[in-house]
């Protein structure tokens, strides 16, 4: 298993495509190496892509919740993209609120919307 | 390439054996004919594409010994007679392996994605509350294919226990780490769904779903 998920950067953007089997040290991890990235240097945006994710529990949305929250507090608007419909529907299903983060079909919509916050309002 | 020898090896043989039993229709020929034993996504569509067709076309008692002259016919190469597993839940890397289990499980009974990700939701988050809560535990998957194919997912552990199960599965109850809304999304999504705990001896939870063919 790997034990870290790399994050990249593009201008004031940051890009994390989420490709392995999530587990839980490796949501905690990235969630702290998130942190530290914006510490050092500030972004406008952050997108987690999980397009390759076949699950995703209840545990893990929560987390992501948290991240886009402490992003928020550091002035980073966070945008999940690439969830698939089975995950939609499962989360659904299952009585989650899809309040906390802001989501987009794909990748390619979540850039755009970070590179023209005026047309999506967040 | 190995991989493609084996491949190339393995699918006359499968289809071969498969329209011995029934009549194979293009679509599921030309996946049969495709697939690469690699690549476990397509594994896993084309087990449930075999299942599916069985079941409608040959009936769901048929699925089991058809399945098992496939398998013989290709040496279990691809192992499509689905089985119960019992899976021990110890940590983080087994909550992976046991969400992955589930998947292929899944998939050997015919469940789509949407069914596949339930049901692999739902093994992911009674094995977070095993590695949470007791440390240690359990996850049996037991199959049935007649009167109705299901998969059952039982999480059994030796833990704390609940000490108010309705309270937890009706909301009352919130707890921090999330316990209640894991247990309550787990309900949601099963077909049938039992709780049982005794405080300071432990918890048995067991989710059942239904393969949406002949539901």
């Amino acid at each position: 298993m790997i034990d870290r998920i790399p994050i990249l950067r593009i201008r004031d953007l940051l890009l994390v495509s989420i490709q392995a089997d999530l587990h839980d040290i490796l949501v905690e991890q990235l969630q702290s190496d998130i942190l530290k990235e914006l510490e050092r240097k500030s972004a406008q945006g952050l997108v987690l892509d999980i397009s390759a994710l076949l699950v995703l529990d209840t545990y893990t949305a929560r987390a992501f919740v948290h991240t886009a929250q402490m992003a928020r507090l550091m002035g980073t608007r966070t945008i999940v993209s690439g969830m698939t419909p089975a995950i939609a529907l499962t989360l659904t299903e299952m009585g989650f609120s899809a309040s906390g983060f802001e989501t987009a079909l794909d990748l390619e919509s979540a850039l755009s919307a970070l590179s023209h916050p005026d047309l999506t309002d967040a | 390439m190995l991989g493609s020898r084996t491949d190339s090896d393995i699918a006359p043989k499968l289809l071969a054996a498969l329209e011995a039993s029934v009549t194979v229709p293009a679509r599921l020929r030309q996946e049969i004919l495709n697939f690469s034993t690699s690549n476990r996504e397509q594994v896993e569509n084309l087990a449930a594409s075999i299942v599916r067709h069985i079941s409608l076309f040959a009936g769901a008692e048929n699925i089991l010994p058809i399945l098992s002259k496939l398998d013989q016919a290709t040496g279990s190469m691809l192992s499509l007679v689905p089985r119960d597993e019992k899976l021990r839940i110890e940590n983080e890397a087994s909550l992976v392996v046991a969400r992955r289990a589930a998947i292929t499980l899944a998939a050997k009974l015919g469940f789509g994605p949407v069914e596949r990700t339930k049901v692999a939701t739902a093994v992911s988050e009674l094995a977070r509350n095993i590695v949470m809560y007791a440390q240690t535990g359990e996850i049996r998957f037991s199959v049935s294919l007649t009167p109705r194919i299901g998969l059952s997912v039982e999480a059994r552990d030796s833990g704390p226990g609940i000490a108010d199960t309705e309270k937890i599965l009706s909301g009352s109850f919130r707890s921090k780490t999330g316990l209640g809304m894991g247990l309550r999304g787990v309900k949601s999504i099963s077909q049938d769904f039992q709780l049982q705990s005794t405080p300071g001896q432990g918890t048995r939870v067991k989710a059942i779903f239904y393969s949406p063919i002949q539901r």
